[in-house]
């Protein structure tokens, strides 16, 4: 019984945590990003296994979090609210070249992020040339360049 | 039906047979995981099991899971001290025994019994905390010195 309690305490307080962090956390990895990421399964996984070093209780706890995984999905699908809170939602954060500031100070991205993804994604050189830059449900940033037809 | 031009090894059909089979193996995660939390694999109230018998009352989990701690109590109604009790060598062969409370007096090996002396007042209550050291099915017998003896059926998962 522990198994299952355990793995679903887990899995929990893990989406809570993460959802509280917001989704630019662990969008950009950098190598300290990674390295917090190692810590937070080891320390994951010492509350997970406990003393016990059994099958059975790996595959308790392995199926309990897929399962539990199955069923928040599940649910998303039923459930617009229940799927906004669980992946959040898009933002456009610059509009027709324009720099939606707020929203990105609120978001914690600066125009540098933009900017970047911008170059990355788009080739682009300068702010003015985006027609559209979203902040994703996964911490993304996706840019949509101005055509010609929209100069 | 879907009629395309992409060149693509794709098969609807199985598809769907995956998909159908997927959904049967949720109702078995389920089905696992409901099991599990009434005590099936160890912990909860199906696993707790207490048996009787001249004056030895044995507490402990009828499902335990190999090398993980389980704890069994004897309730031990004796007239006179210290506590005597012997329990079964084959059981106690098969699990490494990490505490008991209280400590015993003195263990002497008689044959296949293991014969426990504990002091105490009243009724005496030993609780040893042990990991199993195998799985399968386990069978430990304890009795009181010249009494019947009480058995009890552990299921240890692997």
């Amino acid at each position: 019984m522990d198994a299952v309690l355990r793995a679903a305490a887990v899995y929990i307080f893990l989406l809570v945590v993460f959802r509280i962090a917001g989704e630019r956390t662990m969008a950009s990895m950098t190598t300290f990003d990674f390295v917090l990421l190692l810590i937070i399964a080891e320390a994951t996984q010492q509350a997970l296994i406990g003393d016990d070093f059994s099958l059975t209780k790996m595959m308790l706890v392995i199926v309990t979090l897929i399962g539990i995984d199955i069923g928040i999905s599940l649910l998303k699908d039923r459930s617009r609210l229940f799927h906004k809170v669980i992946e959040g939602v898009p933002l456009i954060i610059v509009e027709d070249g324009r720099v939606l500031d707020d929203r990105m100070r609120r978001a914690r991205i600066d125009l540098e992020d933009v900017l970047q993804a911008a170059r990355e994604r788009q080739g682009l050189e300068r702010v003015d040339q985006i027609k559209y830059a979203v902040l994703e449900r996964t911490g993304e940033i996706s840019i949509i360049p101005n055509t010609r037809s929209d100069r | 039906m879907i009629r395309s031009q992409l060149e693509i090894d794709a098969d609807v059909h199985f598809q769907r047979r995956v998909w159908t089979g997927q959904r049967i193996g949720w109702f078995f995660f389920a089905g696992l995981i409901i099991t599990a939390l009434l005590g099936f694999f160890g912990g909860g109230p199906v696993s707790r099991a207490s048996v009787q018998g001249s004056g030895l009352g044995i507490e402990y989990e009828r499902f335990a899971r190999f090398q993980k701690s389980t704890q069994i109590r004897l309730a031990l109604a004796v007239a006179g001290h210290p506590a005597q009790v012997e329990l079964s060598r084959r059981y106690f062969d098969a699990v490494q025994i990490e505490q008991i409370t209280p400590e015993p007096l003195a263990v002497e090996s008689a044959n296949e019994w293991l014969i426990y002396q504990f002091s105490g007042r009243g009724n005496v209550l030993v609780t040893f905390r042990l990991r199993p050291q195998r799985f399968g099915s386990l069978t430990g017998t304890a009795r009181l010195a010249g009494a019947q003896p009480v058995q009890f059926r552990q299921f240890i998962y692997p």
